[in-house]
């Protein structure tokens, strides 16, 4: 018999036992999460080289060294809080199992990064330093690294009401500002490249990164909403304005990395805009939350429609198709 | 950083975003970014490209946004090319081809035309044909540049003009032939293939589209084989090549006392091959490997595209395609018994079809039960088990193609010259191969959507014209090609094969307020392609009058009297059942029976080609292929384009809908059944591509293809989940006696979180999680005793 427990509660070391399931999204998230299946090298990148050589600019360079300085190591902090910090509370089965298949995601996302580091003829210590040395990047992972260590350090509770907020405010810190916030920015910006025609094996790394993150926000938001039905108590006035301080703390955050990301405007882009983006992307984050949006800014980018939005058709001998899923049923 | 209005409004950025025609309510927008990113602040080439920017971003809200955007990118193409945005095109031309002969970038012989005469001749008007997408690939692309600072170095209608010299270069009348392909291609009544607009006019003057191949079973010939596809790709020609014939993995290699690697490992040495030669830049290197399903090597042939596995195992720039004779569509529907062979004992089986294809494939049974095979070298599966593998090989991959080895073949106006191994990259073309031949293709199509009247019904006079002309121009084409391969040159000569296609079809329905799910789609095309085929074999004959017909004529079908329909017959004959395709035709076959008796030049004539990037060019639907959606984006070389079907827009704007529903457009990726504000009467005539139903596809192509000699690039639309949902269409493509089937698009059931709508997740659930919410309950219902049809 399967145990009666909810989210949080159950034995940390009993094997799953899946059926019957009791989140049933949770398990629809893990079906979806296998088709989306994908690996780093069937993005090439041989074009992306030439691009590099042939097309950006010395100051485009430095940007783009910048987000893979960012991506790759914040795609391994999102690993280490799901195996250090949710794995251990959150017993549901279904829901450990999308836990451990959005480990892989996120090493393979950090893979995936590193394939692109590797490829590229970019200078790799300096990316790889970029954590400790970028003063914007470091801001970043720091607030992310506090948040985990909220949760692994002594002293965790969850039989109280204090400890299940903390682990509440760990779950938006990841779901919805790492891979919500600070993700949509980096993606926009790389994109922002696809869309001159630029950097196009990035690109599709970043639209296979992007459908997975989509997941793991979706997965993120249904957790949230499960959680605070089970334990309908967390939910203060209190709570809610620190969530929502969270949000705007991670935007301060992530408009000053956009000027250091682009201290000078690129063809298409400034940090303006970027961070205008920000601001609408975390506007939707907050209603999500029901938290009701704080900056009513307008979506500055409209060209995010064909890179994202629409559906592709893509003429085969020019470009590879990346849209197929698989681990269909084979019959 | 911001500079002032007052100063702004006297910036050429300013004056160029007027002179577009754009609304004042829709320039605001552009204008208002273009100040807060201080585009003006750029140098003037990177001013309008950022200006661009701003401008197609928005093509989504508003199609004039994208008369806004093909207006900057002329501006664009004729300031890099001559210097100016006001040219006078008369007087530049013939300074344009001298410099360009002398800068190496144009063929010296175009010195000897009349330039002046031609100059004359040019309508700089038509470059307000083209759309965004068109200009922008071409000047990506086909605009010829200077070899070395990569300056463009010709406007759009110095382009057509190039092209159409390079075509007329051996007629006698060669200034008048010249201005008539002009008129044509600037028109954009008929384009020629990409490798023609790519390399017309110009020192490399190889013109064709396609190579077809066949590699023999040993190593040499294998090498050579990676030579000469090498060559062939560089200049722009797409290759499809039958592989049946390499001997299967373990199979023993005489000389050496060892055993093969089987055919994987030299696949995937081509692949490594392809992918090195990107032409340029402009078009990458492409090839389709061509397997008949009995190859002991089936299976891993069917994973070459997946993406997981030993990449050594893997091509995934190769696209793959199966070769499948009739007895294996037949053993799938008996739920038979299908056998595999090692080439090596069953090789004979490559040049055979038809009938003598099953008596022999039977032999070849009886031979392994016999044991008169080595136990190694055969296998036996069950043929539907195989068909479903094959299937969804292609729903995760989109490959292999399914193709059809008798019917190509059965249906050939060419079969005294030997047999059709495989099709081609695109499997429109069925032409002989043999080691001493590669076939060789030059296409061209019509613009359906350019031979409408004002009152939207089809000007068949024009449209004879144009094929009467088009068939000219392809006709030179195989006099005037540079082979890379005296293999290919010598086939040409003697087949003399050329393709006409046809492209526009789905915009011609539109305008008639038709969907490709109404019967009458399949009339349409019916009487368009038999216009098609009717004129171009009646120009063939002409030319044959003229020139000659072509060599191998006597003992071709065409000798006998024959047309292309008579064909379907022989199939029939061959299959022992009908053809279920309606037989009418309207026009005066009993005469032009008479004429082909006479001579004809060309030995294959008609080929519908997918004409993916020419179609962009001519800003119309690609082929016979309707919109992918409503509003998409069409990813190529030359980047991502947002493309509407232009007659909903029109029909909706009319109804006062657009404003309103035009964010509805992008949250339901262009499906307008999914939006209730529109009119059901509205909705119904326009379906995506994913909502016609592929037997109304199918029927289409039958209908097109009874009057095609050679084939047709039918690409298939699925929203089906697995292999035995799509195993009855494929069925049917085979039944209804198509050549071929192309690209199979399915539609992904997840999409990432859209950006420019708004998708609140805690309200909205997604479809994917409902379809799982499905099939959990569907599950929970079943009792697990077999007692339901689930488990049978």
């Amino acid at each position: 018999m399967r145990s009666a427990h909810g989210l949080i509660g159950g034995d940390p070391v009993e094997p799953l036992r899946l059926f019957p399931l009791r989140y049933p999204w949770a398990y629809a998230h893990v079906q979806q999460a296998k088709r989306n299946t994908w690996f780093p090298e069937e993005a090439p990148l041989h074009d992306d080289v030439q691009d590099w050589h042939e097309r950006l600019t010395e100051e485009e360079r430095q940007a783009v060294e910048i987000l893979l300085g960012f991506f790759n190591p914040m795609e391994s902090m999102v690993t280490s809080n799901l195996v250090l910090a949710l794995y251990p509370y959150l017993t549901a089965p279904e829901i450990r199992l999308y836990l451990a298949r959005q480990a892989w995601e996120e090493a393979n996302h950090t893979m995936a990064f590193e394939y692109v580091i590797k490829t590229l003829p970019l200078d790799r210590e300096r990316v790889f330093a970029m954590l400790e040395d970028h003063p914007a990047v470091a801001a970043k992972a720091d607030f992310q690294r506090q948040l985990t260590l909220e949760i692994i350090q002594p002293g965790l509770d969850l039989g109280t009401v204090e400890g299940r907020q903390r682990f509440l405010r760990n779950l938006t810190g990841f779901f919805v500002v790492l891979e919500g916030i600070f993700f949509y920015s980096g993606f926009a910006f790389a994109l922002s490249f696809r869309r001159r025609n630029l950097l196009r094996g990035l690109g599709t790394i970043i639209d296979w990164v992007l459908k997975d993150e989509s997941l793991h926000l979706s997965f993120g938001v249904h957790l949230i909403r499960a959680f605070l039905q089970e334990h309908p108590e967390v939910r203060t006035p209190a709570l809610g304005e620190e969530l929502r301080r969270m949000i705007l703390k991670a935007v301060a955050l992530e408009e000053a990395y956009n000027q250091a990301l682009l201290p000078r405007p690129i063809l298409g882009l400034h940090a303006g805009s970027l961070n205008a983006y920000v601001r609408y992307v975390a506007d939707r984050r907050l209603e999500e939350l029901g938290l009701g949006a704080h900056f009513h800014t307008p979506n500055p980018f409209r060209w995010l429609a064909a890179e994202i939005d629409l559906p592709e058709q893509v003429n085969f001998f020019e470009a590879r198709n990346v849209n197929y899923e698989v681990g269909r049923p084979r019959e | 950083m911001i500079m002032s209005t007052a100063s702004w409004e006297r910036t050429a950025l300013h004056r160029y975003l007027q002179e577009t025609g754009l609304p004042e309510a829709l320039r605001d927008p552009i204008l208002k970014e273009a100040q807060e990113s201080a585009v003006d602040q750029l140098d003037p080439s990177q001013a309008l490209e950022a200006l661009l920017l701003l401008v197609t971003a928005r093509i989504w809200e508003d199609p004039l946004y994208e008369r806004a955007a093909a207006a900057l990118m002329r501006r664009r193409i004729l300031l890099e090319a001559l210097g100016s945005d006001r040219p006078d095109y008369a007087s530049s031309f013939p300074a344009y081809i001298r410099e360009g002969v002398r800068r190496g970038a144009l063929h010296p012989d175009l010195l000897v035309y009349d330039l002046d005469r031609l100059a004359q001749a040019l309508v700089p008007e038509r470059d307000t044909l083209l759309a965004y997408i068109g200009l922008a690939t071409l000047f990506d692309r086909y605009l010829i540049r200077d070899p070395e600072t990569r300056q463009v170095l010709e406007p759009p209608q110095f382009m057509w003009m190039r092209v159409a010299m390079g075509l007329a270069l051996r007629e006698s009348d060669r200034e008048g032939w010249a201005v008539r392909f002009y008129e044509q291609m600037s028109t954009l009544r008929f384009l020629p293939s990409t490798p023609t607009l790519f390399n017309s006019g110009t020192p490399h003057h190889q013109l064709a589209s396609c190579y077809l191949y066949e590699v023999l079973d040993s190593l040499d010939h294998i090498l050579d084989a990676a030579a000469t596809f090498g060559m062939l790709a560089k200049y722009a020609g797409g290759i499809g090549a039958s592989v049946t014939r390499i001997r299967a993995v373990g199979a023993p290699v005489r000389g050496i006392n060892g055993r093969s690697g089987g055919l994987i490992p030299f696949l995937h040495l081509y692949d490594a091959l392809i992918h090195a030669i990107n032409q340029g830049g402009r078009r990458r290197g492409t090839m389709a490997a061509y397997l008949e399903p009995w190859h002991l090597e089936i299976e891993s042939f069917l994973d070459l595209r997946r993406n997981a596995g030993d990449p050594y195992r893997r091509t995934p720039s190769l696209d793959t395609a199966l070769w499948i004779p009739d007895v294996f569509m037949e053993r799938v529907e008996a739920d038979a018994d299908w056998y595999l062979f090692d080439p090596l004992y069953t090789g004979d089986l490559v040049d055979l079809y038809g009938e003598a294809f099953r008596r022999r494939y039977e032999e070849h049974i009886a031979r392994a039960e016999r044991g008169e095979i080595p136990r190694r070298a055969w296998r036996k599966v069950r043929a539907r088990e195989l068909y479903l593998r094959i299937l969804a090989a292609l729903l995760e991959t989109g490959h292999p193609w399914i193709t059809f080895k008798d019917s190509s073949n059965l249906r050939s106006m060419l079969r005294h010259a030997g047999v059709i191994h495989s099709l081609n990259l695109c499997t429109e073309v069925a032409l002989p191969t043999s080691p001493e031949e590669i076939a060789v293709c030059n296409l061209g199509s019509v613009n359906l959507a350019r031979h409408l009247k004002d009152d939207g019904s089809l000007d068949e006079a024009e449209l004879a014209r144009t094929v009467e002309i088009a068939m000219r121009a392809l006709d030179n084409v195989i006099d005037l090609n540079l082979y890379p391969s005296e293999r290919a040159r010598r086939s040409n000569l003697m087949n003399r094969p050329v393709g006409l296609g046809c492209m526009g079809f789905a915009e011609l329905l539109s305008r008639q307020g038709l969907s490709f799910n109404d019967p009458e789609a399949a009339e349409w095309a019916d009487r368009i392609v038999e216009l098609l085929s009717f004129h171009a074999i009646r120009a063939s004959c002409a030319l044959a009058r003229e020139r000659g017909p072509f060599p191998r004529f006597a003992g071709s079908e065409w000798s006998k009297g024959r047309l292309p329909f008579d064909t379907l017959a022989d199939l029939e004959r061959e299959r022992g059942r009908t053809i279920r395709v309606d037989r009418r035709g309207r026009l005066g076959w009993t005469v032009l029976r008479e004429a082909v008796r006479q001579g004809i030049r060309n030995g294959a004539v008609m080929a519908i080609a997918p004409t993916a990037t020419i179609a962009l060019i001519a800003g119309t639907s690609p082929s016979m292929d309707p919109y992918f959606s409503n509003l998409f984006v069409r990813t190529t070389l030359s980047g991502r384009f947002v493309e509407f079907n232009p007659s909903l827009v029109q029909t909706l704007k009319a109804l006062g809908l657009w404003e309103r529903v035009r964010e509805q457009l992008v949250e339901t990726q262009g499906d307008v059944w999914a939006i209730p504000e529109i009119p059901e009467s509205v909705r119904r005539r326009f379906p995506t591509a994913f909502q016609i139903r592929p037997e109304a596809l199918l029927e289409i192509t039958a209908r097109a293809q009874k009057w095609v000699d050679m084939g047709i690039s039918r690409s298939l639309y699925f929203t089906s989940e697995t292999p035995a949902d799509i195993a009855e269409v494929y069925l049917e493509a085979w039944r209804k006696g198509l050549k071929a089937t192309y690209y199979c698009y399915v539609m992904p059931r997840m999409r990432a979180e859209p950006a420019t709508v708004r998708v609140n997740k805690a309200v909205q659930r997604p479809r994917w999680v409902e379809a799982v919410e499905a099939e959990l309950q569907a599950d929970a219902a079943c009792a697990l005793d077999g007692s339901c049809e689930a488990c049978q």
